[in-house]
């Protein structure tokens, strides 16, 4: 059991770039789908104490429309697609779907195109599922793809990626599943506690 | 306005609090309200992550309401020591929501925080009843005003409504 997560920097710089190549598969299919200009920010990826992570992301009782998305396999990660109010509304029209249909395909296409890439980088096999879309408090959403891997640690390991369009903001939250990412990294031959830094 | 974060627990007899959880997902924000025996008003809220410590080696830690079995004599230690009697207490619960359908025991974590919670407030003996707010799908944050003796719940989709308010008159108990 673990008292907290530790990843090393050495750890955390592998994990932003493999953040980095999944972002850049998810905007790729973003552009594919909305025919927009998209920008990617470099992935942050934080290890935060468990009574931090509630609002480490915005005001928890922020209104957002999330899409679950679930990665397993070769890597195990809950995941939420934030979209900011008006935008579902706004990617809807650019695509003229409804909304919820529209957003869920946002998050099929974005969520499969990340675990393809990590999947092709890894040699490994890692499919992604669509687990729901609701609008409701960014806390909520947060909260609820932390707890499941909070068990036997007192700090949750977070990545945020942010695909920004036009206008849209998009977030990717993702929260790895501890040992899994590990197990990643390994493969890549990124071992445990190997870092010059710390 | 005190916020309680996740894992953690407050309790106050201080009638110009306001403890609050806002925010709560799968999380269940655990209200436990009673009197002195001067008959002041004393208010716990933990905010539960998950139902069962057994997964935890650590006993307590930084985190006392992370866990539902641990959170429950925790904050009813707390109320205690703060002065209220136990005969008076009361209890509600707040959130367990199903926000996405994950799979793997990761989307019902909500149902068995809730249902963790009623068996360990049972065996403490603590009165539940029907003030809780539970289940379904949306995100929910709670409110205790101590000044009123009143518990407040919204979601994100409902105004701000009463869950319990502890009866502030004579014999009120």
């Amino acid at each position: 059991m673990t008292a907290g997560r530790t990843l090393t920097e050495n750890e955390l710089d592998a994990i932003r770039e493999l953040a980095n190549v999944g972002a850049g598969a998810a905007a790729t299919e973003l552009y594919r789908l909305t025919r927009r200009e998209i920008r990617l920010e470099v992935p942050h990826a934080r290890v935060l104490p468990l009574e931090d992570v509630l609002d480490a992301f915005g005001p928890p009782e922020a209104e957002v429309t999330a899409v679950g998305v679930e990665l397993s396999g070769g890597l195990d990660m809950l995941m939420a697609l934030l979209l900011r109010p008006g935008a579902a509304d706004e990617i809807a029209r650019g695509i003229g779907e409804a909304p919820e249909r529209a957003v869920v395909e946002l998050a099929e296409r974005l969520s499969t195109g990340f675990a393809a890439s990590l999947s092709t980088l890894t040699h490994t096999a890692i499919h992604a599922r669509v687990a729901g879309v609701t609008t409701d408090m960014l806390g909520a959403i947060v909260q609820s793809i932390t707890a499941p891997d909070a068990a036997n640690q007192s700090d949750m390991l977070l990545v945020e990626l942010s695909l920004l369009g036009r206008k849209e903001a998009l977030r990717l939250l993702c929260a790895p599943r501890s040992g899994s990412i590990e197990a990643l990294l390994a493969r890549l031959g990124v071992a445990p506690g190997d870092d010059a830094s710390t | 306005m005190r916020a309680v974060q996740i894992g953690q627990l407050q309790v106050s007899s201080s009638p110009g609090d306001i403890l609050a959880a806002v925010g709560l997902g799968s999380c269940v924000a655990l209200v436990v309200g009673g009197f002195t025996v001067r008959r002041q008003v004393v208010f716990g809220l933990a905010h539960v992550l998950l139902p069962d410590s057994a997964a935890d080696a650590r006993e307590g830690g930084a985190d006392p309401a992370k866990f539902a079995d641990r959170a429950v004599p925790s904050l009813l230690d707390e109320l205690i020591r703060l002065g209220a009697r136990r005969t008076t207490l009361r209890a509600g619960m707040v959130g367990g929501a199903r926000m996405f359908q994950f799979g793997s025991g990761a989307g019902d974590i909500g149902e068995r925080n809730a249902a963790a919670l009623a068996r360990a407030l049972a065996s403490a003996g603590v009165r539940l009843d029907d003030r809780c707010d539970v289940g379904g799908t949306t995100g929910r944050s709670v409110r205790v005003v101590l000044s009123e003796g009143r518990v407040l719940v919204r979601t994100s989709r409902s105004a701000e409504q009463q869950l319990f308010q502890l009866s502030l008159g004579p014999g009120g108990e």
